[in-house]
């Protein structure tokens, strides 16, 4: 846990906890603006209408609530290593799971359904902490380690790893944007990001960051994304859920 | 030209600004890395014809694009002087299209070696712990 312990020298006014929102708990001046943002949150129609998604039922006659409950709580369960599928599983994989094992076609990952069903489910599991086991098995080790590696690779033509920004410069400034660090980057999501006008998930997130270097991204819920995931998800363990939330 | 000269200089600019950036014992975050690892550097054969010479670098640009994207390392902007390349052979503008396929094809041996490069080189981008 050196990443853990470098982020606690580098933020001591910074308890581990609060990283759970981001850039909002290094930068005083954006998160008086986010709190702001909060008191009328943007993303409450997207919880609103994955509310109803979540209720309706499928052809069958089941539906989510047959797979998560009647309250849609599970998203502290995601992402974990699956053994039976020797692969991380991420929430949007179990939704579009779920769907197939009661006979509906899969949603699109970077669709505004799935966005708006995982927005709900966020929101009905908010204040979970995650909670990722270590990793059991060689197989779940080498997940990990393929996220860990994605995480420190330098890509595209501007030469930037995961870390360059937000390892070695957190908490500097990037032109106008303040520069996160990693703890806390799976805690809420999917966002309502002003930039997109909508909800969108963390893997939209990722190709966002790989095309700002100049590197060709690679597709929601593919695997170097869900390694990925995992790897900061495990990083993350112990802060709470608080989903789904506003960034600029 | 002129895009690419403006591209090598932002990079330097970033390079300049961030120098001295880095927590000791870590490289600063546009360290270039030990110097791009050897990558076979393509070059048409001589005596073509511009219609014979931008096919070939065309082709040669797609293989080694190709590549990249198989080492997970590919480039938005050599996928962007390849569709460039391919436009301008198409409407029979061999001099452009030679131009952006060798554009496309340094741009995908750059990538090609920056996947070389970090086969390694990512292991020491993580603090160390302290010394006990």
């Amino acid at each position: 846990m050196a990443l853990r312990d470098y982020y606690a020298g580098r933020f001591p006014q910074i308890a581990l906890e609060d990283h759970r929102d981001g850039v909002y708990a290094i930068d005083a001046g954006a998160r008086e603006q986010w709190m702001e943002m909060e008191e009328f949150p943007p993303y409450e129609f997207a919880v609103d209408e994955g509310a109803e998604l979540f209720s309706t039922p499928f052809t069958s006659g089941a539906g989510y609530s047959d797979c998560f409950g009647d309250e849609g709580d599970v998203a502290g369960q995601f992402p974990h290593f699956s053994e039976e599928e020797a692969t991380v599983v991420t929430l949007p994989m179990a939704v579009n799971a779920c769907r197939d094992s009661h006979g509906e076609a899969p949603l699109a990952y970077e669709g505004a359904e799935m966005a708006r069903l995982t927005a709900y489910i966020a929101y009905a599991s908010r204040g979970q902490q995650i909670n990722v086991p270590e990793p059991a098995s060689a197989a779940a080790a080498a997940a990990y380690q393929a996220g860990k590696r994605f995480y420190a690779t330098r890509r595209g033509q501007l030469n930037f790893a995961c870390t360059s920004c937000h390892v070695q410069l957190a908490g500097n400034r990037l032109r106008a944007e303040r520069l996160s660090a990693s703890l806390g980057h799976v805690t809420h999501w999917p966002v309502y990001r002003f930039k997109w006008e909508d909800v969108g998930s963390l893997h939209k997130r990722f190709q966002e960051c790989n095309s700002q270097v100049g590197a060709e991204p690679f597709d929601e819920q593919s695997e170097p994304y869900r390694n990925l995931e995992y790897f900061l998800a495990y990083m993350s363990n112990g802060l709470e859920l608080n989903g789904p939330a506003t960034r600029k | 030209m002129i895009n690419y000269l403006s591209k090598i200089g932002v990079l330097s600019l970033v390079g300049i600004l961030c120098a001295g950036c880095a927590e000791p014992g870590q490289e600063s975050v546009a360290d270039a890395t030990d110097g791009p690892a050897a990558v076979q550097r393509a070059e048409p054969p001589e005596g073509l014809d511009p219609a014979a010479r931008a096919t070939w670098l065309i082709e040669a640009a797609q293989a080694a694009y190709a590549d990249s994207q198989a080492a997970g390392h590919a480039w938005v902007t050599a996928s962007r002087a390849l569709e460039d390349a391919r436009t301008a052979a198409a409407r029979g503008d061999f001099a452009s299209a030679g131009a952006q396929g060798e554009k496309a094809l340094r741009l995908a041996e750059a990538s090609l070696a920056q996947a070389r490069t970090e086969e390694g080189a990512w292991q020491d981008r993580f603090p160390k712990p302290p010394a006990q």
